[in-house]
């Protein structure tokens, strides 16, 4: 009696031999994409055929990630797909699983660009002294491009965001597939045979990312040609910053993104109103520190001149005079009034020692001929002119009888000196 | 005249960039002291001429994107 497996066990058999076959799990294989379904999880699965038969695929959304599909792979397309086979065990089927497809033929395209470049060069198509300048300042900005999708609506946003009075002239074109070479041809020519009002500064000619075929239009020798025959300068704009195509070559600046020959072409307007706003800083601050340097120049000639001026001296010396006067005055002033005071002083001790003053109740003042006070009998004689004062006048008398008291004890107290 | 005719000059014969190439070049030379004050007011005014001209050459009116049709006219294009 045989063995007898499970189903699982049969699977999980048959998978493990997959997986032990080297070539098989690194394998490229070639043929037509049917069934193809992009899932909502971001995977895709669809099946590779030729004329003998199909093969189950799929390809995980990390893989696509990675960059392993740069296009949008259809019913129909050609390709060559590398990856590895494995059995799916829950139904026990195998499939091939892509990590990287490309479309089978862009081997040849490539052969085609390179040929078209070199031919191009050659022409003398690629050389600098041909490249317009392109202007800072711009009016107007023509866009060749696809009327939807990201790549115009990152032009205008990003060019708006910069000037929000720029007038951008869209030219909508055909950029991949059937009759998108001519598209872009007419839309450059278009724009250029604008009136001179309505004319662009720039044109930027480009779109998104895609493979080389969807970029392919850009290779095409009849848009180089309407390229470099136009007299606007263009800004190439193809893809993403690795895409090269040949009219970044010809074109007067490649830019690596339709967002980036936004930002080349256009300028910042608030930056150019900050520049005016200096210029004119600049200007007045220049203007104003001319002035002001002449002013001080003529304000310090002025001091030294009027310093100068004979008049200037006669007034500064009559001003010395004039303090010199008041001075004077004050000085004299307070010495008066110094001595006024002491005057008065003087003149009331004086008045407490007059003897006027003590000439009262009967008191007089005796003065000899000399108008001496007579102080001592022995200085008069008989017969002396005496004059004696009293307080309300002065009698004129002659001396009689004179007695000495210090001599004759018991003599009269009568007494003519103020003692 | 001769004004009409340098302002006419201002605006037409020039860019924007030589314009303020002119404005920096015109500040430079104020700069330097052996500038009378007649040829200092000169340059200022020419200067504050070149701003306005900067200024009035870049209209500021907010437009529409415009998109060419087939036969050559315009029409607003409305972004998404």
């Amino acid at each position: 009696m045989k063995s007898v497996y499970s189903v699982t066990q049969i699977n999980s058999y048959i998978k493990n031999m997959f997986r032990q076959d080297y070539m098989l799990q690194s394998i490229l294989v070639r043929g037509e994409v049917s069934n193809c379904t992009y899932h909502s999880s971001g995977h895709i699965y669809f099946t590779l055929k030729d004329e003998g038969g199909t093969l189950k695929c799929a390809m995980w959304s990390s893989s696509i990630r990675n960059g392993g599909l740069k296009f949008q792979m259809k019913e129909g397309d050609r390709v060559i797909a590398a990856g590895a086979v494995d059995v799916y065990e829950k139904t026990g089927s195998y499939q091939f699983y892509a990590k990287q497809i490309i479309r089978d033929g862009a081997g040849e395209l490539n052969e085609k660009y390179e040929k078209l470049k070199s031919e191009l060069e050659a022409r003398g198509m690629f050389d600098e002294q041909y490249k317009l300048p392109i202007p800072k300042y711009i009016k107007r900005l023509g866009v060749v491009t696809a009327p939807t999708g990201a790549a115009v609506q990152d032009i205008c946003n990003i060019s708006l965001r910069r000037d929000p009075y720029l007038q951008i002239i869209l030219y909508p074109a055909i950029v991949q597939g059937e009759g998108a070479a001519p598209s872009v041809v007419n839309g450059i020519r278009a724009l250029c045979a604008l009136p001179a009002g309505e004319r662009p500064d720039i044109i930027i000619i480009g779109r998104g990312g895609g493979s080389i075929e969807d970029l392919w239009a850009f290779n095409e020798e009849q848009v180089a040609e309407a390229v470099f025959d136009c007299d606007i300068p263009i800004i190439s704009a193809v893809g993403h910053e690795t895409d090269t195509v040949i009219t970044d070559y010809v074109a007067d600046l490649r830019a690596p993104t339709p967002s980036a020959a936004a930002e080349l072409a256009v300028f910042e307007y608030s930056a150019f109103e900050e520049t005016l706003e200096s210029y004119v800083n600049a200007l007045s601050g220049a203007m104003t520190y001319k002035t002001e340097r002449l002013r001080g120049e003529v304000r310090s000639f002025e001091r030294v001149i009027s310093h100068l001026a004979p008049e200037a001296r006669i007034r500064e010396r009559r001003m010395t005079a004039l303090q010199s006067e008041e001075k004077l005055q004050s000085l004299m002033k307070s010495r008066i009034d110094r001595s006024r005071g002491r005057l008065d002083v003087l003149t009331a001790g004086l008045d407490g020692l007059s003897p006027l003053k003590r000439l009262k109740g009967g008191f007089g003042y005796v003065t000899g001929e000399d108008g001496r006070a007579v102080v001592t009998v022995n200085s008069v004689n008989a017969g002396d002119e005496l004059t004696i004062r009293l307080a309300d006048g002065s009698i004129k008398t002659r001396a009689g009888e004179i007695t000495n008291d210090s001599v004759q004890a018991t003599e009269s107290d009568a007494k003519g000196t103020d003692g | 005249m001769a004004e009409d005719k340098a302002k006419k000059d201002l605006t037409k014969d020039t860019t924007i960039e030589q314009d303020l190439d002119e404005l920096q070049k015109l500040i430079d030379k104020m700069q330097d002291p052996a500038v009378t004050l007649e040829e200092s007011f000169e340059l200022y005014k020419r200067g504050m001429d070149l701003v306005r001209s900067c200024n009035e050459r870049i209209d500021t009116v907010e437009k529409k994107v415009k998109m060419m049709n087939p036969d050559g006219s315009m029409s607003d294009f409305r972004q998404e």
